[in-house]
């Protein structure tokens, strides 16, 4: 359909509840207006639909009230997250980032390539750390600025930080030559992002969490390795988030991650964002019923390059493969949502959302669904 | 006539998690070892790419395994200008006098491996392709990246940018003694990069005994059938030795699914042998050797050639392969060439079970 047509079919949706409201009755297993949709980590690509940087967003506070005013107005997405990226924690425990002006920051030195420098490394004090601070700091201001919007935050998960303070290849031949220090490093890591979430709960109460974890992959670790480094912290993070925020957070694995799902649903992760690579049937059948799942319509080849039509029929096909999956389930990308996505394309997701996942009900087939015509 | 080399080194992260990547160039580093051809010159420099399509080679490994050694050796052998696309920004050991001063001229943008990667990496390649117009590019991805997602943005990179590219030499770089290791205890990308070479090259081959070496090289060839196996160290391999031997591992996309190259043994484990100071002969005399390098005592001789002296006649060069054979003999002026060091006599051989002193003495 052309970009016209969208918008006038658009035109004639209405949200009859907002975010948190539709979350809210969804959790209690009522039906709501329309499912509970995301886009995931998606704040660069939003910078650049509106025109700014990734550098503006960053530091830039009022660019960043900007985005988040107008994503909210234009794509309903209203909520927002203060977070830790993937290499926030390595940055603050002295690796080298850099940023580029319109990109995504990257190490540039990591802080321990060797572990006689271990014992220098300090948990780090969100308060006080010179990375740290102006986040929360950034945080405190935009609550002031936006007190009526749902406000979360975010850590990346222990071997994904890991690989933030020592190089990845060397933390994995840690996994077989030196155990000893990764455990220890990855002990660091979890003290990090709890101190982070602590913090957090200070200043704003309870909030929503969540962690991505795109090392903890069959990729790139093996399920042996899973078990051994990042499972038990995985669960030392889950579990202490919960008992800081009262509620356990949701994450995001990127890659190939079927075999450890029954793992993180015993590990009491309340919600999963599952790749693009996965099968979301398959995932429903495996943990639906322990384990919240997101997902997961492709970011690069639906998102960014496909067309209005072939976003519509993807979210379509996540809803007819998972939306009545009986711990519930949230229509999101399958990965960060990328930069050079077309404005277009987002609509067309919330479009989708609003039309296929009409009447949602936790545990049950939409109404947009059983009525639009189910396919599979 | 001097032949130019123009190399560029671009940095970028090709792994999930780690967005990133800027970029390095390194102009005109000037390759003067060999003379420039004409048609009927004989040039010991080997080139892979076919037509006027640039070509696209891939070296992957793990930490460890050598691919800085690697890349040190071969980049100055290859003619042409090349363009190495490098895994990891600040952690490159390529050698000084590869590296002339660096320019930054363009970052490119890494994202993971199940996202951006392939639009960031397409784009990188277009940039490069507008930019220098190099023959060939070659990749070093991260070593926990998966060869095959490489291959994969390169393919799309030529369908999707509509880039004139072929994808040529998949090369792996193995630490032998790690493999078995590494293998169990990592994750999938270790066994891609494996099973998706055309060419296997192994690393620390000194840290394990002869027995140990054999039976880890039987377990490659069955997680890799198809690969060539090069079961000497590589590091001390003659560079024209080393050019013939990435040259005799299949083009990627000659056979995209499978390697099926039938002029290749089914045992494909090579080795080599570079004679660097051959008898001088005469023309007669090279044609009978030639005649029985098919014979069984030489083991199975996949491809020779060489440059000897003929005496007051100048210069031969030869070319060998079980199927054909040429010998030129090097026109007058390549005597001056000579003279000036510009040629080296030498004789380089790759096969399977070579006999080193059987071939040394029927050159020597």
């Amino acid at each position: 359909m052309e970009y016209e047509e969208l918008k006038r079919l658009m035109s004639e949706q209405k949200d009859e509840m907002t975010a948190a409201e539709r979350m809210k009755a969804y959790n209690a297993g009522e039906e709501v207006d329309y499912i509970p949709y995301t886009l995931q980590a998606p704040d660069p690509a939003m910078a650049d639909i509106f025109g700014f940087t990734t550098t503006q967003f960053a530091k830039d506070f009022e660019v960043k009230s900007e985005v988040i005013r107008r994503r909210k107005e234009e794509f309903g997405l209203d909520s927002f997250n203060v977070g830790l990226g993937l290499k926030t924690i390595g940055g603050a425990l002295g690796s080298k980032l850099r940023a580029p002006e319109h990109g995504i920051d990257y190490v540039e030195e990591h802080v321990l390539k060797d572990y006689a420098d271990f014992d220098k490394l300090e948990v780090t004090d969100p308060y006080k750390n010179p990375v740290l601070a102006p986040i929360l700091e950034s945080a405190k201001r935009l609550k002031d600025r936006f007190p009526d919007v749902s406000m979360t935050t975010s850590v990346a998960g222990p071997i994904s930080t890991a690989i933030a303070v020592r190089p990845v290849e060397m933390v994995l031949k840690d996994t077989r030559k030196n155990p000893e220090m990764l455990h220890k490093l990855l002990d660091l890591t979890v003290e990090c992002s709890l101190r982070w979430f602590e913090a957090f709960y200070h200043e704003f109460g309870p909030v929503g969490t969540n962690f991505s974890d795109p090392v903890t992959c069959m990729d790139v670790i093996s399920k042996k390795q899973f078990d051994e480094y990042s499972l038990p912290y995985i669960k030392k993070l889950i579990d202490g988030t919960e008992k800081i925020m009262g509620s356990r957070p949701g994450a995001h694995i990127c890659g190939k991650t079927s075999p450890i799902w029954g793992d993180l649903a015993d590990a009491g992760l309340f919600s999963f964002s599952i790749d693009n690579c996965e099968d979301l049937a398959v995932a429903k059948a495996a943990v639906g019923d322990r384990m919240r799942i997101a997902g997961n319509v492709p970011p690069v080849d639906v998102m960014k390059e496909g067309t209005i039509d072939e976003v519509i029929a993807s979210c379509k096909e996540c809803l007819e493969k998972c939306a009545d999956s009986p711990a519930g389930f949230i229509l999101n990308t399958g990965c960060q949502l990328p930069i050079g996505t077309p404005k277009a394309n987002v609509e067309a997701f919330i479009y989708a959302a609003r039309k296929y996942g009409r009447g949602a009900r936790l545990g049950h087939m939409p109404k947009g669904i059983l009525e639009e015509g189910f396919e599979n | 006539m001097k032949l130019s080399q123009e190399t560029c080194y671009i940095w970028m992260k090709l792994f999930g998690g780690e967005k990133s990547a800027v970029t390095l160039v390194f102009p005109r580093h000037f390759l003067s070892k060999y003379k420039n051809t004409k048609e009927d010159d004989y040039d010991l420099r080997a080139t892979s790419g076919r037509g006027d399509s640039m070509d696209i080679q891939i070296v992957s490994g793990f930490l460890g395994a050598g691919k800085t050694t690697f890349l040190n050796k071969y980049l100055p052998l290859l003619d042409g200008n090349t363009v190495v696309i490098e895994n990891e920004f600040g952690e490159v050991g390529l050698d000084g006098d590869l590296i002339q001063g660096d320019i930054p001229v363009k970052e490119l943008y890494a994202g993971c491996i199940c996202c951006s990667l392939a639009i960031d990496f397409r784009r990188g390649i277009k940039e490069i392709v507008e930019w220098y117009q190099p023959d060939r590019i070659v990749i070093e991805p991260s070593g926990v990246g998966r060869l095959s997602d490489i291959v994969t943005a390169c393919a799309r990179a030529k369908v999707k940018e509509k880039i004139d590219l072929r994808i040529t030499k998949l090369i792996a770089i193995v630490d032998l003694p790690s493999y078995e290791e590494y293998k169990d205890g990592f994750g999938a990308f270790y066994q891609d990069q494996i099973q998706h070479a055309r060419l296997l090259l192994l690393s620390n081959l000194d840290q394990i005994s002869p027995e140990e070496k054999k039976r880890l090289v039987n377990e490659l060839k069955t997680d890799n059938p198809k690969a060539i196996i090069y079961e000497d160290d590589w590091r001390f391999m003659d560079g024209e030795a080393l050019l013939e031997l990435v040259n005799l591992a299949e083009d990627y996309e000659d056979a995209p699914e499978e390697v099926s190259v039938p002029a290749l043994p089914a045992d494909r484990v090579f080795a080599s042998i570079a004679i660097s100071d051959p008898a001088e002969l005469t023309e007669q005399r090279l044609e009978e050797i030639l005649d029985h390098l098919g014979d069984q005592q030489y083991g199975q001789i996949l491809r020779a050639k060489g440059i000897l002296s003929a005496g007051e006649s100048g210069l031969m060069h030869f070319d060998y392969t079980p199927a054909a054979r040429k010998i030129h003999t090097i026109a007058e002026s390549g005597k001056q060439e000579r003279e000036e060091g510009a040629w080296e006599c030498k004789v380089i051989i790759i096969g399977c079970d070579l006999n080193d002193v059987a071939l040394r003495s029927l050159f020597q």
